[in-house]
């Protein structure tokens, strides 16, 4: 009998790492040459079937890179069960980025969560400045899953997402619980039952 | 009963010729002529049963002024009545009959009748009677055939068409479909027309009130917010499209409310119910329409309305019936029967009688201009309503109510009783059915005593919830919004309605804060309550939520009483005064009310109470029925579609901007910025504001935005305004540094991404808004600190504030006592604005040219400006804990004893306010007497203008004057305390530092 498993998961990383290209690579199978920066958060889903035949549907927020909404990047992975921590390999100081986004988590995020770290943009090796040791050394150091992807190419991409989807536990209770609403899972549909309530409490004119 | 159905399925302007029963014949898809022989196959009888159903026929006829008559033939499906247990009709087909309709008939052969079916015919074959078959057709659609026996009706129903079809060929040749027959056609249940008028609540209110709770990150149930925003701005968007500039028909009412203690009318109530004859105050303010109510106080039962009378200029007068009577007179009784058995029976209507007659009595030769159109009464509530006998026939449809909330929760001798009116404005050629407007008029009685506050606030609520109307079959529409809604005649409550007036009798008898306003009153100097304004309106929300109440500025009605002790204005020594006899409203924002007068009859003495008079004028918009249905069609069909839970494109909305920057931000100057949001996307989008945690602020406390959420069509843009407004709430730590003047606002796209944005600004930090403490710190000009960290240490602290020393110092070394209306009239924003600039840089004030007088408005602006410098701290100057200390002090030794209780600065600041008003209230006491002694016998002349006993008997002495307007600064209210201090105990104090 298959399964079906719903978690929450967000993107990290500094700006024009990529991203909002890694996502749409994964849930769309495409690349834009030229993306605008994401100013906000989007949310995205996308399904990956796992061998045993269980299904997992990851919950995608992909959040701002700029350093100046920083301080919203607690609201957004807070509850989930699994963070992309991105960095460029063209460029170091990304990674010294990252490292601190993985240190934020490890204090603050849930401490069941899972992090994995990517090196985007391997299409550009040539321009490399984070060598596949370096990070791979750290992200050992810190228990972290590691690969290279190439948004562009594709390469790596679903590799990743699938490596996570098969790390997460098969038998736990998802935490997640935001955009259960848009949820089919039965595991979401609390969630909107609760909040049906409450909205129709609140729909009530009469505040008696 | 058929008849009676149909109607209500119909809108008003059209009228039923004939109706007809019969059972419909299905099509075959193969020629016509041969489907008629109806050879009965087992082919065709599977066809048959799944095509047929008993049908009503009705021959529907339509009036217009213009076009004169037309008709159309309607086809309604008949439910089966078991299933439902009442009987449904489905409005199935429409052939409007022009040029091209025809309707052809054939007897039927009763040999090849098919009389195994179940067709409704005679109760049994033998009849030779034969059914018919009838054919309509208008030409372009597939013709309709339908079988009836009902050989009355048929005559009557081919000669109706016969006469529609020569009247319509009359006035056109086309074969339009006639535009009246449109609501009909599209979505016939989406009538915003027929639908009853909305719930105030709801439209007094933003959507987003009504949304789930969600935040950043963790959206709420995203499909119901969908919804709700969808709907609101289907329903708004409506309104706005057909009342950009509707033309307004000014209804002028007048309402009055009457505690009248169990007496029998037993004196002249012109002057209540009147205002026609002689009452010049009224007739002056007939004719001067008071503008748009600013001052707001939702009544909080026990908080009296604590506003100022706006004395602003006259605006342009809506366009109204000619004469300045009331074209309605609404008055509400409480307390019309106090005997016992009036409780269980009130079989007796001598007292509703004889208060009738009266009323009309009191209306003088005018009485015979009106005519009574509905009265209610409960046990002692009495509701009645009379109305210009010419606009009689525009009022439809009155429906009365009560409720009981009285001994046990159900008995009638507290409670209310209500009616609601439905006024159809005058038909106009462009607008042939104006769409009628609903007045809901509530006469309560709420609970006495006391202690009964909590008690009166339930049954408010209690109240509001079960006063109901109905059934109301005129409603009869399922709402489109809504269509889980079951499609019976719906009970509609007090609030669905476009103007709701409360008229309400709330005896109370101690409340602090009341008598308190009975002096402030007395005295003539209401403006000190405007620096309270605030406060009350936040204070207490449990009743009478969303409600206006316009200002007061009549004395309190209650409590009166002959022959007992009572004071020189005839109120009850033993009660307090108070203001228990109230006139609320509320009303849609499409219906314009404006309040014209407020105010109480002392001339009618015969109750313990005073009866309270208010003026409305009610500008009913006429809008014509089909321009609402046609907008509101369009624009259902624009989302008809549109399914949330299965979008085929994610939503996308965007900003023209994604930073704000206000640049210079000065404390108590609003200013806003907009952006625009468009729907780039290719479906509807729903948008919402939402904070970083549930149920927390969406913006900082200086920052508005506005609208917080809405419904964008895919290409549509909307205007969001950001207002940065920095009051003494949020100074405090914005003059530090402590916080910034910057946020990111997150903006939510339903069902799709958050925007963010970031807002900010450069501070000017000022004075307005520290705490004494920090002000005695500040080493120069607030605006060159550095940082909290840059205060002078504790022990280097100035004994005051040198900014509030430099106000008092200035108004004491300048004649502002010959100042008229000092701390009274509110002095030019701007020139305060600049003052507080020269406070927070240390510059000079505005100079008086040498030799001239000090200007007027620079003295009005110090002095609102010392005022406001003195609200605008955190804590007042003396600690709210210790104002019930300061309020129980009965001699001056002990008051100044208090001085030593008193935090350092606080004592610094308290002797220099008092000095410099001991002073104010000296200089005018030399004046006085020097008038006096100057102007000798000719006063008498001068003092002819008394127009009450009030304002000559006690004439308060400046220091009372000065302290009544100081006393609630100084001592400012706690808005979290339970029980306020008494404004009179506060003033005391007050006055015993202030008298030599």
């Amino acid at each position: 009998m298959s399964k079906q498993l719903q978690f929450k998961l967000v993107l990290l990383g500094e700006s024009a790492v990529g991203k909002s290209s890694l996502v749409l690579r994964f849930v769309k199978d495409q690349f834009d040459d030229y993306r605008e920066s994401t100013i906000g958060a989007a949310f995205l889903t996308q399904t990956v079937a796992l061998d045993d035949g269980t299904t997992v549907k990851f919950e995608i927020w992909d959040t701002a890179g700029q350093e100046r909404y920083k301080s919203l990047a607690p609201m957004y992975y807070r509850n989930a069960n699994c963070a992309v921590v991105v960095y460029d390999i063209t460029q170091s100081s990304s990674l010294d980025k990252a490292r601190n986004w993985i240190r934020e988590l490890q204090r603050q995020a849930d401490p069941s969560i899972i992090i994995a770290l990517c090196g985007n943009k391997s299409d550009l090796a040539a321009r490399r400045q984070v060598t596949q040791e370096e990070a791979q050394k750290y992200a050992e150091e810190e228990g972290l899953m590691w690969a290279e992807t190439s948004a562009k190419s594709g390469d790596g991409v679903a590799d990743i997402f699938t490596a996570i989807a098969k790390k997460l536990p098969t038998t736990a209770q998802p935490a997640a619980r935001a955009g259960a609403a848009r949820a089919g899972a039965a595991t979401g549909r609390a969630g909107v039952d609760l909040n049906k309530q409450n909205a129709a409490t609140s729909n009530d004119p009469c505040n008696c | 009963m058929t008849d009676r159905v149909l109607r209500s399925l119909l809108r008003p302007s059209e009228f039923v010729r004939v109706i007809l029963e019969g059972r419909s014949v299905p099509r075959r898809e193969e020629a016509d002529s041969e489907a008629k022989e109806a050879d009965a196959t087992l082919d065709e009888k599977a066809v048959v049963d799944q095509g047929e159903y008993d049908v009503l026929l009705a021959v529907v006829g339509h009036l217009d002024k213009v076009t004169g008559e037309s008709g159309s033939v309607f086809i309604y499906r008949e439910e089966d009545p078991s299933s439902s247990g009442r009987r449904t009709l489905i409005l199935q087909h429409i052939f409007p009959i022009h040029k091209d309709f025809s309707l052809g008939i054939s007897q039927l052969d009763p040999q090849n009748d098919t009389a195994d079916g179940d067709v409704p015919r005679s109760p049994t074959t033998t009849l030779p009677d034969p059914g018919f078959s009838m054919e309509l057709s208008d030409g372009k659609s597939v013709p309709f055939t339908l079988v009836t026996y009902d050989k009355e009706h048929l005559s009557t129903a081919l000669l109706a068409c016969r006469n529609l079809r020569e009247a319509s060929l009359k006035h056109s040749s086309d074969t339009e479909f006639h535009p009246w027959l449109a609501p009909y056609a599209l979505h016939p249940s989406s009538w915003l027309s027929v639908i009853p008028p909305r719930d105030l609540r709801y439209s007094t209110q933003p959507a987003h009130h009504r949304l789930s709770s969600g935040c950043a990150g963790l959206p709420g149930d995203e499909i119901a917010d969908f919804m709700t925003l969808r709907d609101e701005w289907l329903y708004t968007k409506a309104q706005h499209t057909v009342q950009r500039d509707p033309a307004r028909q000014g209804l002028r009412v007048r309402v009055g409310t009457f505690n009248v203690n169990g007496k029998m009318p037993s004196q002249d109530l012109s002057a209540w119910i009147g205002g026609l004859s002689g009452d010049e105050q009224v007739q002056d303010e007939w004719k001067h329409l008071i503008p748009p109510i600013k001052e707001i106080s939702p009544l909080s039962l026990g908080e009296s309305g604590k506003t100022i009378p706006e004395t602003g200029p006259a605006t342009a007068e809506p366009p109204i019936h000619g004469s300045a009577d009331p074209d309605l007179f609404v008055l509400a009784f409480q307390e019309l029967d106090l005997s016992t058995e009036a409780l269980l029976y009130s079989t007796k209507t001598t007292r509703k009688d004889a208060w009738t007659t009266a009323v009309i009595a009191a209306l003088g030769d005018k009485g015979e201009l009106y005519e009574k159109l509905a009265s209610k009464q409960l046990v002692g509530m009495f509701l009645i309503v009379l109305v210009r006998k010419e606009l009689r026939s525009n009022f439809v449809g009155a429906r009365t109510g009560a409720v009981g909330a009285g001994i046990m929760g159900i008995m009638g001798n507290k409670g209310a009783v209500a009616l609601r009116l439905t006024y159809r404005p005058e038909p106009t050629p462009s607008t042939p059915i104006p769409i009628a407007a609903t007045l809901t008029f509530v006469n309560a009685h709420l609970a006495a005593f006391d202690e009964m506050l909590e008690r009166r606030n339930g049954d408010f609520r209690d109240i509001s919830r079960r006063l109901e109307f109905g059934p109301c079959a005129e409603y009869m529409w399922d709402s489109p919004l809504d269509p889980d809604a079951p499609s019976e005649p719906p009970m509609l409550n007090i609030y669905s309605s476009d103007l709701l007036v409360w008229m309400v009798s709330l005896p109370t008898g101690k409340d602090m804060s009341q008598i308190d306003i009975v002096m402030t009153c007395n005295q003539g100097v209401p403006t000190l309550l405007k620096f309270d304004q605030l406060k009350s309106s936040m204070r207490n929300k449990k009743a009478f939520e969303g409600f206006k109440e316009h200002t007061i500025s009549h004395l309190p009605t209650y409590r009166f009483q002959n022959g007992i002790l009572t004071d020189k204005l005839g109120y009850d020594m033993k009660r307090k005064p108070a203001w228990t006899d109230r006139v609320l409203h509320m009303t849609s924002p499409f219906v314009p009310v404006h309040q014209l007068s407020y105010a109480s009859h002392p001339e009618v003495s015969m109750s313990d109470h005073k009866p309270v008079s208010a003026d409305f004028i009610v500008e009913i918009p006429v809008v014509d029925t089909m321009d609402l249905e046609t907008v509101a069609n369009e624009l259902y069909k624009s989302i008809a579609s549109i399914d949330p839970e299965e979008l085929t494109d994610m939503p996308v909305l965007k900003l023209d901007e994604t930073t704000v920057d206000f640049e210079k931000v000065s404390y108590d100057r609003p200013t806003s910025k907009n952006l625009v949001l468009r729907n780039t996307g290719k479906v509807p989008a729903a948008f919402r504001f939402f904070p970083r945690e549930i149920e927390k602020p969406i913006t900082p406390e200086w920052l508005q935005i506005s609208p917080l959420a809405g419904f964008l069509l895919a290409g549509e843009d909307i205007s969001i305004t950001f207002t940065v407004h920095v009051t003494s709430k949020s100074a405090a730590t914005l003059n530090l540094g402590t916080a910034k003047l910057s946020t990111l606002i997150i903006l939510h796209t339903t069902l799709g991404q958050d925007l963010f944005i970031s807002l900010g600004g450069q501070y000017e930090s000022t004075c307005f808004g520290n705490s004494l403490s920090v002000l005695a710190r500040l080493p120069g000009p607030i605006r060159e600190l550095q940082g909290e960290d840059a205060l002078l240490p504790q022990a280097q602290a100035r004994n005051s504030s040198r900014e509030l020393m430099k106000l008092i110092g200035w108004l004491m070394s300048n004649d502002v006592d010959a100042v008229d209306g000092l701390f009274v009239t509110p002095g030019d924003e701007s020139l305060i604005a600049q003052i507080r600039e020269c406070l927070d840089t240390n510059a000079d004030f505005p100079a008086t040219p040498e030799g001239q007088d000090v200007d007027t408005n620079l003295v009005r602006a110090m002095a609102t400006a010392l005022l406001m410098f003195l609200d605008s701290l955190p804590e007042p100057v003396i600690p709210s804990h210790l104002h019930a200390h300061c309020a129980g002090i009965t001699s001056r030794d002990a008051a100044y004893e208090m001085l030593s209780v008193f935090p350092p600065v606080s004592v610094n600041v308290w002797i220099s306010v008092t000095a410099f008003l001991h002073l104010l209230a000296y200089q005018a006491e030399q004046r006085a007497s020097a008038a006096e002694t100057k102007a000798g016998d000719s006063a008498e002349e001068d003092s002819e203008d008394v127009r009450t006993a009030v304002e000559t008997d006690s004439t308060p002495s400046r220091a009372e004057q000065l302290a009544s307007i100081f006393a609630p600064v100084l001592l400012r209210d706690d808005i979290e305390a339970a029980a306020p201090v008494s404004l009179v105990d506060k003033r005391r104090f007050l006055l015993y530092f202030m008298q030599g």
